[in-house]
């Protein structure tokens, strides 16, 4: 068994505690990363022994390295097995001739027992982890538990067009053995409140993460909603339950990752420390770059394109203070939030931080738990905040100038890489009736429900723009107008059946389309007017239908 | 050499071992050390700025230790900086081999990180 070897040693004995501790984290992070390579070693084990051919003869030498690497870093981190048993491995596959499979296999099993003794796995485990985020076109998991004599209806066909698919359990007993063998992304209670007792929707999955749960309840009362809330729940909806309401309270309380990681650039001339805490973010999902000359952060925060940066505050090129009075000259920089990272923070320190604009301060030694959290939750918001600038307020599309900005930039990038590209322009149809019937929040519902259904129907690649009122523009590259129409026309069918629930009432509604591929000799501009006119001409064949221009 | 050792340059790619090489030569051994990740990484680093050693790690991908000691010395200005490697083939053989390629000395692999700092300055003081 390894014990902590650097404490152990007599030379160690004088070294502050902080350098100690910088040495038991590389070493923490050394052993966190044996498992996957003794993965990669096992997996090129396999191709070794194959017959001999160039891939075999490619795994040989891959292995050679990765064992010789491992021979000459065990010891280094305090793991002299390793050491022995990665050149005892080393010497197996550098043998000349074939590899006897019994003497690999017999060596491999030596490295683990060495690995497995040494690396304990809780390190690994306590960083924090990105939620794993669901494959673009899969659906996420909802369970619904309906009580007596309730009915899901159709339910399950709406929330499968937003990308749930609802699975329904008769009983409390039924759904608690499914949601252990796999939990759901949230549980909907279709179960009269004043029957739920306290706590009682309070539910986890087996690694002890909370379930959101929805009450679904036909009481519109506060004595009901109040039991809900006793109960545990995380939202309540009215029966019958408006698709739009439902899974915009399934969308926030399952909140996905942003599609993009979030980008951070770290500034710290130590580049021990650095390494260390782009290791923590990367292990949250993040993407990182770590300059450790503060004169090269500007440079780097365009190319990395940076959501936040983190600076440490003493650095012999600058202060992390200097530093960010540099950024806020840059108009681009402006919003850019920063995080600090400062030994000790007294009242006239945080003063001028505030001054310089600083957004948050971790005081070292930095806890890698509060560092993701702290980065991911404002690097969060200044890129909804940035989105906002572009996007409509309503609906979450581009707005009118963007999508203008994107059209004119996608049209010049087909233009000159000879690709494809379509155009749409889709207008809600007798959007002024829905409006007069049933007021303008109703409008507000269907405006974000086609403009929810496009985001999550349409590629992520394709780009979709909020024109104004009731109209929307669909940007679809590498596509031609044939195909754009088709997926276009699917979208409008499956539109016209999600029912609105106004009150009592329950409408339909549709929209027309006009699509146009992109031609020789057709500018933005052109393209845009032809969309328009295709559309047009839907309205006149009785709407409710796409049109090729 | 009657110059005190100071400005070393680390270049290996295994960020593990950059990593307690730094800590070992920077806060146990007070080297004003820098870190490449490769050789090509090197090459630029050298550009404006010069170490009075080069310790190269001799197994890395694309461009190994011996690759970019002949690449170093491909460059007048870079000629005469001692290079010396560091590797876990130490193989009396393998120093010989080392060593005709031009290295001053070769440190092996793997090294107690607290006594490499030492370990580098005798190699240092052995050279004048």
């Amino acid at each position: 068994m390894s014990t902590d070897t650097f404490s152990d040693m007599p030379s160690t004995a004088s070294l502050p505690e902080e350098l100690l501790a910088r040495v038991r984290k590389i070493r923490q992070d050394f052993t966190a990363g044996l498992p996957d390579r003794l993965a990669q070693i096992r997996q090129a084990a396999k191709a070794v022994t194959d017959p001999d051919t160039d891939a075999t003869q490619r795994a040989r030498m891959e292995m050679a390295r990765m064992a010789h690497a491992l021979a000459g870093s065990g010891a280094t981190f305090g793991l002299p097995e390793l050491t022995v048993a990665a050149r005892a491995l080393e010497g197996v596959v550098n043998q000349p001739g074939g590899i006897p499979p019994t003497a690999l296999w017999e060596a491999i099993a030596g490295l683990e027992r060495s690995v497995t003794a040494a690396a304990p796995p809780a390190p690994v485990e306590s960083l924090p982890t990105a939620p794993t985020p669901a494959p673009h076109g899969t659906l996420r998991t909802v369970y619904l538990m309906r009580g007596h004599g309730e009915e899901a209806g159709d339910l399950g066909e709406i929330l499968a067009a937003y990308g749930y698919e609802m699975t329904i359990f008769q009983d409390a007993a039924g759904l608690a053995a499914a949601a252990g063998r796999s939990a759901p992304e949230a549980v909907i209670l279709d179960v009269n409140p004043h029957d739920m007792a306290p706590g009682s929707a309070q539910l986890a999955d087996a690694r002890g993460r909370k379930i959101p749960t929805i009450a679904l309840s036909s009481a519109t009362g506060f004595a009901a909603r109040l039991a809900a809330a006793r109960a545990g729940c995380d939202a309540y909806v009215v029966k019958p339950p408006d698709a739009n309401a439902l899974v915009d309270h399934l969308d926030r309380l399952t909140e996905r990752e942003p599609d993009q990681p979030l980008r951070i650039l770290i500034v710290d001339d130590d580049a021990t420390l650095g390494a260390y805490y782009e290791t923590a973010l990367q292990s949250a999902g993040m993407h990182t770059r770590l300059v450790t000359d503060p004169l090269q952060a500007v440079e780097a925060l365009y190319d990395h394109n940076a959501d936040l940066m983190v600076t440490d505050l003493i650095m012999p090129q600058c202060t992390g203070f200097e530093l960010a009075s540099v950024l806020r000259q840059y108009d681009a920089l402006l919003a850019l939030p920063i995080v600090f990272l400062t030994a000790d923070l007294d009242a006239e320190t945080q003063r001028y931080a505030v001054r310089t604009g600083v957004d948050a301060y971790l005081t070292k030694p930095v806890d890698l738990g509060d560092l993701a959290e702290t980065v991911r939750a404002r690097a969060r918001r200044a890129r909804q905040l940035k989105a906002l600038m572009v996007r409509d307020g309503l609906t979450g599309a581009y707005n009118h100038p963007m999508i203008q900005d994107l059209l004119a930039a996608e049209v010049a990038r087909a233009q000159r890489d000879g690709t494809n590209l379509s155009f749409a322009m889709l207008d809600i149809d007798h959007f002024k009736k829905v409006n007069d019937s049933y007021g303008h929040s109703a409008g507000d519902r269907v405006i974000k429900g086609l403009s929810r259904l496009l985001q999550q129907r349409l590629r992520r690649t394709d780009m979709i723009g909020r024109y104004g009122g009731e109209e929307f523009a669909v940007l679809m590259p590498h596509t031609n107008a044939k195909d754009a129409a088709e997926r276009l026309d699917l979208l409008r069918q499956q539109f016209s059946e999600i029912p609105y629930v106004h009150g009592d009432t329950q409408f339909q509604v549709t929209f027309s389309g006009g699509v146009v591929g992109l031609r020789p000799g057709l500018d933005a501009k052109a393209l845009n007017l032809a969309a328009d006119a295709a559309l047009y001409r839907a309205k006149n064949a009785g709407r409710n239908r796409i049109e090729l221009g | 050499m009657a110059e005190a050792l100071n400005r070393i340059l680390y270049v290996d790619d295994e960020p593990d071992i950059r990593a307690i090489v730094e800590l070992s030569l920077r806060h146990v051994g007070g080297f004003d050390v820098r870190m490449a990740e490769s050789g090509a990484r090197a090459l630029e680093l050298l550009e404006d700025w010069t170490p009075q050693l080069v310790l190269l790690d001799a197994m890395m991908p694309v461009m190994d230790g011996p690759a970019t000691l002949a690449a170093l010395r491909q460059r007048p200005a870079l000629g005469a900086i001692p290079v010396a490697f560091m590797t876990a083939k130490s193989q009396p053989s393998d120093v010989a081999w080392f060593k005709s390629l031009g290295a001053v000395g070769v440190l092996a692999k793997p090294f107690d990180p607290m006594g490499l700092p030492d370990t580098v300055r005798e190699l240092w003081n052995g050279i004048g």
